[in-house]
């Protein structure tokens, strides 16, 4: 589940690169991520399903490179902050693994 | 796929970047240019930027991998771009009514080129620096085992 998160985050902020990298590109509308289903493979008793993502482009629209900044530096932090979730998760796999032994 | 391969598009925007200051500096340089290599008056570079489908970085989007395009930038010059007519007659192209052909190169255009230009190769270096952060900072989930 949470590799499946950290992914969606490394393949938005893929989408956001390639947005600024073509900003200047004639004919070019930006990509984004839409994610549109809950994969099923992922899913966790109670519904809880890990997020899917997709890369679409959005047609008519072009690259607004303050826009595009903003949204990447929101999904940095939201990727350093699954990171720190990965880690936390470790850390607990780890504690467990020497039962209970720092 | 993953980030590493990323690094690569914002290079390529950085080159794009590159290739735009170096047509707008020889622009504004020739600004005055009456006799170019063909001994015609200066002909504007013009960039033309194209994403290439062929060179793409995959991503695995879904299970379906998508091809991102590449910005390739190609230097042209403007041929639709009219000469300026000055009149000066003691200019030695001048023509024979006094006047002088002058490159179509407009100084305001070409500074806000440059702006634009320094914002976009700004954008791609702190995109490139993001990427670069969130790499070491996944890297660095090993160092604390």
């Amino acid at each position: 589940m949470l590799s499946k998160a950290v992914d969606l985050s490394a393949l938005r902020h893929s989408v956001h690169v390639t947005n600024v990298a073509n900003a200047n590109t004639e004919g070019y509308s930006r990509f984004e991520v839409v994610v549109d289903s809950l994969s099923p493979d992922g899913a966790v008793a109670g519904g809880i399903g890990a997020p899917e993502g997709r890369v679409v482009a959005v047609p008519g629209e072009a690259v607004r490179l303050d826009e595009e900044m903003a949204a990447m530096a929101q999904n940095a932090v939201r990727y350093q902050a699954l990171l720190n979730a990965v880690e936390a998760t470790m850390g607990a796999l780890r504690y467990a693994a020497r039962e209970g032994r720092e | 796929m993953g980030l590493f391969s990323i690094l690569d598009m914002s290079s390529a925007g950085m080159d794009v970047q590159q290739a735009r200051l170096a047509a707008a500096t020889a622009n504004i340089a020739n600004s005055r240019t009456t006799r170019a290599a063909d001994g015609e008056v200066y002909r504007p570079l013009q960039v033309v930027v194209s994403g290439e489908p062929g060179a793409a970085v995959g991503v695995e989007a879904g299970g379906v991998p998508t091809a991102l395009p590449v910005p390739v930038a190609s230097t042209v010059t403007a041929e639709d771009v009219a000469p300026q007519l000055v009149f000066d007659p003691g200019h030695p192209d001048a023509d024979d009514r006094g006047f002088v052909k002058l490159p179509g190169v407009d100084p305001i255009t070409s500074m806000m080129d440059l702006i634009s230009i320094s914002r976009g190769y700004e954008a791609n270096v702190r995109a490139f620096d993001v990427t670069r952060t969130l790499l070491q900072r996944t890297l660095d989930l090993w160092r604390n085992r």
